[in-house]
């Protein structure tokens, strides 16, 4: 039998299939639904099989410990049916990672988010409003969460995110460096904070032997000072912007006396290292003695629970230090929805379980960071470091819930690190940096 | 399978002339005519021309897609103030007047030019150098080339990190070998004034070996009697070079020059992993600024901007580069 399949046949057929096969290729695929109506409060849909994708920054090895063991195992026996994939990343790629998804059209349902995420996210429409949801939750319980984090999460009425994390930046001592110089008790004004780290410096020439103050290093360059800076912002009555996000405030007096002590640190007491001493791998000045006093989230107790066990003891977390007010900055996490979610009601119900008081103890608890949540407030994993910094974040100031601040924070960062290198006066770099920032401002 | 000759004869419309007869007989006959289509629908079908475009569409539609589209998307929203949010607009020259006017941006062009400046002359010559060192009879001659040819099979990544550590200023080695010899330490990455100049230094110890092996090819490639014949008549071992090899070598000159100009250029590994762009924006070049303004800020549209100046900035000076050479590579 001979075969009426010829080679220019053949080919032609090979031909066809391939256009076939890669316009199917090209074809858009189904079409995500962008606001679908929440069924508020409830779980997901009894029977049906659903996946989650799940994107975490905010980890650390025992966190994903504490998610595969308790948390998800938990969360399966009241949602079998819901599966949960989990993809860890990092900060310093997030953002990249996160915009390439919704530019593409795929994310994960949920995702964790830092302190200016929601603003950025909201202004391009992203985020799953939560606000049916909440209504029915009773028992979940909205006001559990400390009353500034919801407002943070807060933009035009709406709840577009679930805070988790507080990050406070407070004042951390090595109690026993302090003590070598006649200090029982951390600063409770700038003033004494200038005094306490002149007095705890230590040089050998030109070499710091031991800095009394310590910019808290950082991957990323300008959050050294910046992150720093803001936190003092707090206690000296300034804020970034003003009321309504129109204008700057980086020039106004409150800026410019902060900006000013921390140049007084650096480059008039000699207090203080510019750049800093960096880290050890994960321990900082304040774990090998090279510095006394620093302002940090509760990094320093983490670090030595895991590296350092000996420092442990004498690492100290202190109210913040007042100049017009005792005030800190807390940078505030939070986990939000996928407007681009197929699954809202799924994920509303891992998002919600997750963020109930006895998990968010286990996540929070996974690597001793502050939850939001006032009844977690003496949980059996909060520390008496912890307990001060927590009291701080009651007070504590917020972002301005502007879509830029991440490009506001680059000026401002120049123009401390200008300072702080000598190379402007405070005045002149300020301005400047208002002037930049009123740029963004007018756009 | 259709020849060249034949899909081209085809897309000139060779093909229809043929059949041109045959139209005309079905303009008077309209039954003619449906069976005069489906002929020639057939012959379209059968022709190789059609077979050969049948199997470009897809590699057309991949390159179209991968390669054009992202360019031509590139160049257009360049134009606007797309930001990923629904309601960007076109904005004219908006984008290049920032470029051109805020400092920021004048300070990452000049620090890409000061980057390429810096690297591309000097690892230029000193893969050279190596290559003609390595090119003679020399013991260890393998090991040698083994050597400087690592750091390029190295990771960024690993890179990045020893190097950190050989420049940290406080202990690092480069800091301890320079107090061994009673000079002061540096700041190295973490100073602005040395902070290029210790990204030059990294970046030409990671690209020296790729060079080297190019110039080693060329070099190898040259015919061993232009030297006997120099021999002959008295020259000396620089004339040799600079009379034979230099100009022998002169359009592997070129291709190093011109691909480790636009590699400078497009340098980013490096950046992200050691300064991104600080400190005081002193390794802030072109390409981590586009990085940083399209996902760290999210305007696409001025980091899509950025992205055109720097590729017209790599056009301006590889262009005169071959047109000074004369010759095509």
């Amino acid at each position: 039998m001979t075969s009426d399949l010829s080679r220019r046949t053949f080919l032609k057929f090979a031909g066809y299939t391939g256009v076939a096969l890669g316009l199917a290729a090209c074809a858009p695929a189904a079409t995500p639904s962008t606001g679908a109506a929440p069924n508020a409060g409830a779980a997901a849909p009894a029977a049906e099989p659903v996946k989650l994708l799940v994107t975490m920054v905010d980890y650390f090895d025992s966190t994903k410990e504490a998610l595969d063991q308790q948390i998800l195992p938990a969360f399966a026996e009241i949602h079998p049916e819901i599966t949960v994939d989990i993809n860890y990343t990092a900060w310093n790629k997030y953002n990249e990672e996160l915009t390439t998804a919704f530019a593409g059209g795929v994310t994960p349902d949920l995702m964790q988010g830092g302190a200016i995420f929601v603003p950025q996210f909201a202004y391009r429409d992203w985020i799953l409003p939560l606000d049916d949801y909440i209504e029915t939750a009773d028992e979940w319980n909205w006001e559990d969460f400390m009353p500034s984090t919801r407002d943070d999460v807060t933009i035009d009425g709406q709840v577009l995110a679930i805070p988790y994390r507080l990050d406070v930046r407070t004042p951390w001592y090595r109690e026993d460096l302090l003590a070598e110089v006649g200090y029982t008790a951390p600063p409770a004004t700038w003033a004494e904070l200038r005094e306490m780290a002149k007095a705890a410096t230590i040089r050998d020439g030109d070499e710091f032997v031991r800095t009394g103050f310590h910019f808290p290093p950082n991957t990323i360059n300008w959050q050294n000072d910046f992150q720093v800076f803001v936190a003092l912002l707090a206690a000296a009555g300034g804020k970034l912007l003003n009321e309504d996000n129109t204008q700057s405030l980086l020039a106004e007096p409150e800026s410019l006396e902060t900006a000013d002590f921390l140049r007084t640190l650096v480059l008039e007491d000699q207090s203080a290292m510019y750049p800093p001493f960096e880290n050890q791998g994960e321990l900082s000045a304040l774990h090998t003695g090279k510095g006394v006093l620093t302002i940090s989230n509760e990094g320093p107790e983490i670090a030595a629970r895991l590296y350092a066990p000996e420092t442990l003891p004498l690492l100290k977390a202190a109210p913040p230090a007042a100049n017009k007010e005792a005030r800190t900055h807390v940078w505030i996490n939070k986990f939000f929805i996928s407007k681009l979610t197929t699954k809202p009601d799924a994920t509303w119900a891992l998002l919600q379980f997750i963020t109930l008081p006895e998990q968010l103890a286990i996540y929070t608890g996974s690597f001793n960071s502050l939850a939001p949540r006032i009844s977690l407030a003496d949980a059996d994993f909060v520390t008496e470091n912890m307990r001060v910094m927590a009291k701080a974040a009651e007070t504590a100031t917020v972002y301005p819930k502007y879509h830029r601040m991440a490009e506001i924070f680059r000026p401002t960062a120049q123009a401390l690190e200008a300072i702080l290198r000598g190379e402007k006066s405070v005045e002149v770099a300020m301005q400047e940096a208002a002037d930049a920032v009123n740029n963004i401002l007018a756009e | 399978m259709a020849t060249f000759q034949e899909a081209r004869s085809f897309l000139e419309g060779e093909f229809w002339e043929k059949d041109s007869s045959m139209v005309a007989t079905a303009a008077k006959n309209p039954s003619v005519s449906q069976q005069n289509d489906a002929y020639r629908l057939s012959r379209i079908l059968d022709s190789d021309g059609f077979t050969a475009l049948l199997f470009l569409f897809i590699p057309l539609l991949i390159l179209g897609a991968l390669k054009f589209y992202p360019v031509v998307f590139n160049l257009v929203i360049s134009f606007t103030n797309y930001d990923l949010s629904p309601n960007f607009r076109f904005v004219g020259l908006r984008n290049y007047q920032e470029i051109l006017t805020n400092d920021v941006y004048l300070k990452a062009i000049r620090n890409t030019l000061l980057y390429v400046v810096g690297t591309v002359p000097i690892g230029t010559f000193l893969s050279l150098f190596i290559a003609t060192l390595l090119n003679q009879g020399i013991r260890g001659r393998l090991f040698f080339r083994t050597a400087f040819y690592l750091p390029v099979v190295t990771l960024v990544a690993a890179t990045a990190l020893v190097w950190r550590w050989i420049m940290n200023p406080q202990g690092g080695l480069a800091n301890t070998a320079l107090d061994s010899l009673g000079l002061p330490g540096l700041g190295w990455l973490t100073d602005p004034n040395t902070a290029m100049l210790s990204l030059v230094v990294i970046t030409l110890w990671g690209g020296i070996g790729g060079n080297m092996v190019i110039f080693l090819a060329g070099l190898q490639g040259i015919p061993s009697e232009l030297y006997e014949a120099a021999e002959i008549d008295g020259a000396r071992a620089w004339q040799s070079f600079f009379y034979i090899t230099i100009p022998m070598l002169s359009p592997v000159t070129l291709f190093v020059v011109v691909t480790y100009t636009i590699a400078i250029f497009r340098s980013f590994g490096l950046i992200f992993m050691l300064t991104q762009g600080g400190p005081s924006l002193s390794t802030n070049t072109l390409v981590w600024e586009v990085y940083q303004t399209a996902f760290g800020y999210l305007r696409f549209g001025l980091g899509a901007a950025i992205s055109v100046v720097l590729l017209l900035t790599i056009l301006l000076l590889s262009i005169p580069m071959r047109l000074f050479q004369g010759e095509d590579f």
